[in-house]
């Protein structure tokens, strides 16, 4: 078998692997496990609501993946996505719900300041290490711990609601204009625009990568900095570019959020979950493909979404998911393994 | 002056849980395998040394426990990226994740909790801290010792540095880098304990709370020796510690600030700006005997 094919395979059976262990601890606790994926299955995908609310939890992984994936290409690891994430949040509510009336108060206006606001932080690991060499791990693990400090502080004083919303620490909810128009608002469900703006993105950098020069240079620099600076590419602007744009697109995921109407438009505690940590995962299972993260986050989605519903009907819990979708990484990290499995085995076929 | 006297205790305390997870980190990360799991390790030790002190009633089986369940995922962590040369930074991604799954899930199996464990026995105290710190400090003063007087740290450093050099003198690397993963989740996991069974009398959800990335800050700033890492542990120990007494004498900074600075801190020390930070040299690359 070759490579290419191999490499298309080890998502798939890290996933049916992943599952499979999966149904052996539901089975160890007594729930059948068809059971248990029934529900997790229909939780997911039966019927309209079901589908608004995979979608809906996907649309925040599909951004972070893509995040994840662009600074791949360009051989980085950005673990920082969830503080983008938060920082593009941060600037979506604070824009969104206090500039009122100047003229600028506008859903588009809003998602560019969010990207700007995820460009300019990520941006800080990408200057740091394009000009002093500064690891992109542990300076976007600092900066994520920075970002979360920072929430604390904006939504404890100078974004507070306050007022009638109660002193809990959250956003007031942004005006009108700035909000995103549902999809299906028959279902109740938040899924909005935010969802066809993360398909255009999956569009735009697949376009990126494999059609225009820039998204060429960026895939060179990842994969041979020296080769590519000889060969006359700026590979420290690259670098920055690069770090920029998964920034950009870590902090619309923090936009779609709050102009998304998921918590009643506020930015309020724990609102941004761990999608820029899930942006990882998805990039990593959907193989550095923008199309394969789009899939990958669709699945992550439906098994959080489904999992909900299979905590509600049998006595497994939910975390089962989170336990699920570490396995499936931990699968990727060792793909090696599968390697060296389908190798022998294709040894085995040809004696 | 018992402000101060307490200040400084609390200091000790606070530094102890990531001293012993950077220490840990070095272990790993000075033979060459980078250790982004240590905040999963530290959770697992958490867990389990609460888990085992309940079920035999004893804390010092507790700290056993812990410091087990903390070597095991160490030792997925070094299977992966030292046997099947898989991306070190991606195992560690997973095993925080899994930890943190993995621990809430077991809370609702054993406990039917959803957010922390009954109360458990702790270990002693004296002086007002746990008996797992002064084993903590005690750790931290010989792994000096052991990594720059013995043959065995000899060895790590030098695996660290240039792998293939070291093979040529026929040290086993594999073997060690082994043993600095897997010390590196023993430590991490009493590092756990602490917090659960040291400071506290139970597990609470996500209770290590950011600490091994901390302590992975500590690791960077205190540029991978123990002597650095101690320090800059008991700078983010005090920083931690003194946040009310900081509050009260400078006056209009949001407690968020203050704890922002060991990040800060740590993105400076790598900018150079406190010195520059150099890590091991064959930090983070799989070793293949068939590379040259």
């Amino acid at each position: 078998m070759n490579r290419k094919l191999q490499g298309l395979l080890v998502p798939i059976l890290a996933v049916f692997i992943a599952l499979v262990l999966g149904a052996g601890i539901i089975t160890y606790l007594g729930e059948n496990p068809l059971k248990a994926y029934y529900y997790l299955f229909t939780g997911a995908f039966d019927g309209e609501r079901a589908i608004a609310r995979t979608l809906l939890e996907a649309t925040p992984m599909i951004f972070t993946g893509l995040s994840v994936l662009v600074a791949f290409k360009a051989g980085l690891f950005n673990i920082g996505a969830q503080g983008q994430v938060i920082m593009g949040g941060l600037a979506a509510a604070a824009v969104g719900a206090f500039v009122h009336n100047i003229g600028i108060n506008n859903v588009f206006v809003v998602l560019v300041i969010a990207a700007a606001a995820g460009f300019a932080w990520a941006g800080i690991a990408g200057w740091l290490k394009a000009k002093l060499g500064v690891h992109e791990v542990i300076s976007t693990i600092m900066l994520n711990y920075i970002a979360l400090n920072f929430e604390q502080y904006g939504l404890n004083y100078p974004l507070k609601a306050g007022g009638p919303m109660g002193p809990s620490p959250q956003t007031p909810p942004v005006f009108e204009a700035s909000r995103l128009a549902m999809l299906m608002p028959d279902t109740k469900v938040a899924l909005n625009v935010g969802f066809i703006i993360a398909v255009i993105a999956v569009i735009l950098i697949w376009f990126m990568f494999e059609k225009t020069i820039t998204g060429y240079e960026i895939k060179a620099v990842g994969l041979n900095p020296t080769a590519s600076e000889n060969a006359g590419i700026n590979v420290k602007w690259r670098i920055l570019f690069a770090m920029g744009i998964a920034g950009s697109l870590s902090g619309l995921a923090g936009a779609e959020r709050i102009l998304g109407g998921v918590g009643q438009y506020t930015y309020r505690q724990g609102i941004m979950g761990s999608y820029g940590f899930d942006g990882i995962a998805v990039a990593l299972l959907g193989k550095n493909s923008p199309v394969g993260a789009l899939f990958a986050a669709i699945l992550f989605a439906a098994l959080r979404t489904g999992g909900r519903s299979m905590q509600f009907n049998t006595s497994i819990p939910s975390q089962i998911i989170i336990i699920i979708q570490a396995i499936i990484i931990l699968l990727i990290a060792a793909e090696n393994m599968f390697h060296a499995i389908l190798d022998k085995k294709k040894k085995k076929v040809s004696n | 002056m018992s402000i101060f006297i307490s200040l400084i205790l609390a200091t000790i305390r606070q530094a102890a849980p990531i001293l012993i997870t950077a220490i840990g980190g070095m272990f790993s990360e000075l033979t060459g395998v980078v250790n982004i799991g240590l905040e999963g390790m530290m959770l697992m030790g958490a867990f389990s040394a609460a888990v085992v002190s309940y079920y035999t009633g004893n804390p010092y089986v507790g700290i056993l426990g812990g410091m087990m369940a903390g070597g095991i995922m160490a030792l997925l962590h070094a299977i992966l990226s030292i046997k099947y040369k898989g991306n070190q930074v991606v195992s560690g991604v997973a095993i925080n994740l899994f930890a943190s799954g993995f621990t809430v899930f077991m809370l609702r199996v054993l406990f039917n909790q959803s957010g922390n464990t009954p109360t458990v026995p702790k270990t002693a105290t004296f002086f007002g801290m746990s008996i797992i710190v002064f084993i903590i400090y005690a750790i931290a003063f010989a792994s000096h010792w052991f990594i720059y007087k013995t043959v065995w740290g000899l060895r790590m450093r030098a695996v660290g540095e240039h792998p293939l050099a070291a093979d040529t003198v026929g040290i086993n690397v594999l073997n060690v880098r082994y043993f600095g993963v897997i010390m590196s989740g023993l430590l991490a996991g009493l590092g756990g304990a602490y917090l659960s069974i040291g400071a506290l009398s139970q597990f609470t959800k996500e209770m290590s709370a950011g600490r091994g990335f901390i302590a992975l800050a500590a690791l960077v700033f205190g540029k991978w020796t123990p002597g650095g890492v101690l320090g800059a542990s008991l700078l983010f120990g005090f920083a931690d510690a003194g946040q009310t007494l900081i509050q009260q004498y400078v006056t209009g900074v949001p407690p968020q600030f203050i704890q922002m600075l060991p990040y800060i801190l740590t993105l400076l020390a790598l900018a150079g700006v406190v010195g520059k930070a150099v890590a091991p040299a064959s930090s983070g690359k799989p070793y293949d005997k068939s590379d040259d």
